[in-house]
C-alpha cells in the first residue's frame, strides 16, 4: 500500500471520522484509523463499536501507488498528520507491521495494528432510502435528542424513537418527565419504519452535518441505520425493545394558554432560578397566572433568598387563573429548541403536563410535568 | 485449537451440540469444572460455533469470526472476568449496555465470564435481572470451579453441564512413572488436574515447605499446645501473599478430608499417604461431626479469601476453633 495525498484534505477528513474513534474500549482494534486504499479512492473507516464513520475520498491530490489496507493507531496517526509540515503527505506499508509516513522533512514510521481483528462493518446501502434535507434533518435532532434520559435505568429512553408512516416522519424523546415530539413531511411516499436511535449517536452525527441544502439519504434496518451525506457514511447501531406509548401522554384539549415572548419568559425563569441551592440550571420554579391576566415566576430558597418576577404574556390569554410548578432545566431547554420567538404553553390543570408551541415551529411540540409542591 | 476441546470434554460438546441442532439452547449455560478442565476453551468453541462462517463438523477455527473469537475482539463476544478478586456491578452494566443494544455484527451475541462465582452481590443480582428477561440471540457461559457459589436463581434460570477432571488415579500413576516423590504426587494430583499443572506443582520450589507446614501444624495439634502460637511459629516465613494463604489452606482442606477418611476408615482414599498414623491420632481425638464442622470453616474461609480480609485474623481463628474442639476432648 502506497498512496501520496494533500495534507490538509486528509485531516479535514480524519477530523471527521475521529468522532467515531474510541479511547476506551476493550478491543484494541478499535483504536484504530482503518484505511483501504483502492484504486483511485482512499478509504477511512473508523468505529467506536456504537457508532462508525466511513469516508471515501476521491480527492484530485490523491495518488495511488499500490492498493491495500491498513490499521492505523488513530490517536497518534491523527496526531502526527495535524503537526506535520508541507502540502503534500506519503504513506506507505513498509513491512508487514510497520507504516511509513513522509512529508517535508519528517520520516515517520509507526507500529500497525493487527487488521484481522477490525469488526465486519455492514456499511450496507438499501435500495429504498429515506431522503431528508440537511437542515431539516439537523432541525429534527436539535429539537428532540435533548429530551433522551441520560440515566441507563430504563435503556429505550436513551433513544429517539423515528416512525415513518407515509409521507410523514414523526421523532419522539422522552425521559418520563419531559417530552419532545417533530413530525416533519418527507418528499415521497415510503414504507412505514419504526426504530429507536441511540441519542448520543445522533448528537455525534450532529456534528458532522454542515448547514447547506443538500440531502441525507438514510437507510433504514431493523438492526441499524446508515446515513449517507456527501461522501461519509455513518453506521449507528440502534436500540432494541418496544418504545412506550407516547401520544395519549399529550393532553388534547387546554383550558388556559398563555403565549410569551420566548428572550423574555427564558431570562425570567433563568433569573428565577439563580437562587437554587444545589445548583442554578435546575431549580423549583412557581408559575402564576393572576386574575388580572399577568403572570408572575417566582422561586423561594428559605436559606439563601426569593426572586419575584413579572412578565407579560404577549396575546390574549385565554382561560381562568392557574398556579404550576416546574422545573426550570426541563422549561429552559425546551424553549430553547423554538425557532420562533413567541411560544405559547397551554395548560390543562395544576398537576397535568402542559405543552409548548410556536407559530415558527411547524408540527413540534414541546411537554413538560409539572412538579407538586404544597 | 478447536478439536482439543472436543477430546478434552466430549460430553459437553456432545450436549452443546445437540442443544444447538434441536435450537434449544438455554439463554445461560454454567460451565462447571476444576480448574485446568478446558472451560475458557471450550466457552470460545461455543462462541465460535454459532458464529462461525462454516460451522460443519466443528467451528473451522480459521475464518474470520473465528479468529477474532480467538484472540478476544469479535464484537459480538464479550468477556468479564474479575478485576481485583471480585467482579463489580459495573462490568454487568457495562454488558447489559451493550447488548440492549443491536449487534455491531450479524448474528447471536455471546457473553463469556470467568470465575462467575467471584461476582460480588451487586453483580450477581444485575445479572439476574437481565437472566429474567431472556433476549433472543443473546446465550451467556457462566465459568465456575463450584456452582453452589453461585445464586441459586442463576443457577435455576441456567443449564448446567459438568466438565470432567482426568481421574486422580491415571495422573497419579503417570506422575510416579515419571519418578517424582511418591510421597508427594497424589497431592499434587488433588490440586491440580491435568498432568502438566501437576508437574509445574511439583517442580515449584515453594510446594515442599507448604506441605510439610501443613503436617507440622496437624502434628502440633495431636500434642496438647496451642495451635495459635504453632501455626504462627510454622509460618513465620511462609505466608506473604493472598496466594500463599490460599495455597496453604487448600492443602489444609485435603489434609482434614484425609481425618475424615480417616475417621471412617478409609485409608486408602488418603492424599497423605505417608501420615496415617498422624490422621488415625487426630481422627481417635474429635467426632465426625466436629471434624466435619472445621471442614466447614475450611471450605468458608476459602471462599472469603477471595475478598478483602485480614487473612492473619482468620487463620488464628480457624486455629481456635480447631485447638478449642482438643481441650474440649481432653
Amino acid at each position: 500500500m502506497r498512496f501520496e495525498i494533500n495534507k490538509d484534505k486528509l485531516l479535514y477528513h480524519l477530523l471527521i471520522a475521529q468522532k467515531a474513534l474510541s479511547n476506551k474500549t476493550p478491543n484494541p482494534a478499535l483504536q484504530g484509523v482503518k484505511l483501504d486504499v483502492e484504486k483511485d479512492a482512499l478509504v477511512i473507516t473508523t468505529s467506536n463499536a456504537e457508532i462508525s464513520i466511513k469516508i471515501v475520498v476521491e480527492d484530485a491530490s490523491l495518488s495511488v501507488e499500490s492498493e491495500g489496507s491498513v490499521l492505523i493507531p488513530g490517536k497518534y496517526f491523527i496526531e502526527i498528520i495535524r503537526k506535520l509540515d508541507g502540502q503534500m503527505v506519503h504513506v506507505s506499508h513498509v513491512e508487514d507491521n510497520l507504516i511509513r509516513i513522509e512529508a517535508d522533512h519528517s520520516d515517520i514510521t509507526l507500529n500497525v495494528l493487527e487488521l484481522d481483528d477490525y469488526p465486519n462493518l455492514v456499511f450496507k446501502e438499501k435500495d429504498e432510502s429515506v431522503k431528508i434535507n440537511v437542515r431539516t434533518l439537523k432541525t429534527v435532532i436539535r429539537q428532540t435528542a435533548f429530551s433522551t434520559s441520560t440515566i441507563e435505568n430504563r435503556p429505550i429512553l436513551t433513544g429517539v424513537h423515528l416512525q415513518i408512516d407515509g409521507k410523514t416522519l414523526t421523532a419522539v424523546a422522552t425521559d418520563s418527565y419531559r417530552l419532545s415530539r417533530k413530525t416533519i413531511t418527507l418528499d415521497a411516499e415510503y414504507d412505514p419504519m419504526n426504530v429507536i436511535i441511540p441519542g448520543k449517536s445522533l448528537e455525534e452525527l450532529m456534528k458532522i452535518l454542515e448547514n447547506n441544502q443538500e440531502d441525507v439519504t438514510v437507510h433504514f434496518d431493523q438492526s441499524r441505520v446508515l446515513f449517507k451525506y456527501a461522501n461519509v457514511s455513518f453506521l449507528s447501531r440502534l436500540l432494541e425493545g418496544n418504545y412506550p406509548e407516547t401520544e395519549r401522554l399529550i393532553p388534547q384539549e387546554f383550558p388556559v394558554k398563555i403565549t410569551f415572548n420566548k428572550e423574555a419568559l427564558m431570562l425570567a425563569i433563568e433569573r428565577a432560578s439563580l437562587l437554587s441551592k444545589h445548583d442554578s440550571h435546575n431549580a423549583i420554579v412557581k408559575m402564576t397566572l393572576r386574575q388580572d391576566d399577568t403572570v408572575t415566576i417566582a422561586s423561594n430558597s428559605p436559606e439563601i433568598g426569593r426572586v419575584l418576577e413579572e412578565i407579560h404574556p404577549v396575546d390574549e390569554v385565554v382561560g381562568s387563573p392557574i398556579k404550576i410548578a416546574f422545573s426550570s432545566r426541563y422549561v429552559l431547554e425546551a424553549l430553547k429548541s423554538f425557532a420562533s420567538s413567541e411560544v405559547a404553553i397551554s395548560f390543562t390543570g395544576e398537576t397535568r403536563p402542559f405543552v409548548m408551541t410556536g407559530e415558527f415551529d411547524e408540527a413540534m411540540l414541546q411537554l413538560v410535568l409539572p412538579v407538586k409542591t404544597d | 485449537m478447536f478439536e482439543s476441546v472436543k477430546a478434552a470434554q466430549p460430553n459437553v460438546v456432545k450436549m452443546l451440540e445437540n442443544s444447538i441442532a434441536r435450537d434449544r439452547l438455554a439463554h445461560a449455560i454454567i460451565f462447571e469444572g476444576d480448574k485446568g478442565t478446558g472451560k475458557k476453551q471450550t466457552a470460545l468453541f461455543f462462541a465460535a460455533r454459532l458464529l462461525c462462517e462454516n460451522p460443519g463438523e466443528a467451528p473451522c477455527g480459521s475464518c474470520t469470526h473465528c479468529r477474532r473469537i480467538i484472540n478476544e475482539t469479535h464484537p459480538n463476544v464479550r468477556h468479564i472476568s474479575p478485576a481485583k478478586q471480585q467482579i463489580l456491578k459495573d462490568s454487568i452494566k457495562a454488558l447489559q449496555y451493550d447488548f440492549e443494544r443491536t449487534a455491531v455484527e450479524n448474528g447471536p451475541k455471546v457473553y463469556i465470564i470467568d470465575q462467575a462465582d467471584t461476582m460480588n452481590h451487586y453483580a450477581a443480582n444485575a445479572l439476574l435481572k437481565f437472566l429474567e428477561e431472556p433476549h433472543p440471540d443473546i446465550f451467556g457461559v457462566l465459568l465456575t470451579t463450584n456452582k453452589q457459589n453461585l445464586l441459586s436463581t442463576i443457577r435455576s434460570r441456567s443449564q448446567i453441564l459438568r466438565f470432567t477432571s482426568v481421574p486422580k488415579n491415571a495422573l497419579i500413576n503417570t506422575l510416579e512413572q515419571e519418578g517424582y516423590d511418591i510421597e508427594l504426587t497424589p497431592i499434587a494430583a488433588a490440586l491440580t488436574n491435568t498432568f502438566d499443572a501437576a508437574k509445574t506443582l511439583l517442580e515449584d520450589e515453594q510446594f515442599k515447605p507448604f506441605i510439610d507446614a501443613v503436617c507440622d501444624l496437624y502434628n502440633d495439634a495431636t500434642q496438647n499446645q496451642s495451635l495459635v502460637l504453632s501455626f504462627a511459629k510454622i509460618t513465620e516465613d511462609l505466608l506473604q501473599k493472598n496466594d500463599d494463604y490460599v495455597r496453604l489452606l487448600d492443602l489444609m482442606i485435603h489434609y482434614q478430608k484425609d481425618v475424615i477418611y480417616g475417621k471412617m476408615g478409609h485409608y486408602e482414599k488418603l492424599v497423605f499417604r505417608a501420615h496415617s498414623e498422624t490422621i488415625a491420632k487426630i481422627a481417635a481425638m474429635k467426632s465426625l461431626a466436629m471434624l466435619k464442622e472445621e471442614l466447614d470453616m475450611m471450605l468458608t474461609l476459602r471462599t472469603r479469601l477471595s475478598r478483602y480480609i485480614n487473612e492473619r485474623l482468620a487463620f488464628d481463628n480457624l486455629m481456635v476453633t480447631m485447638e478449642r474442639r482438643l481441650d474440649h476432648e481432653a
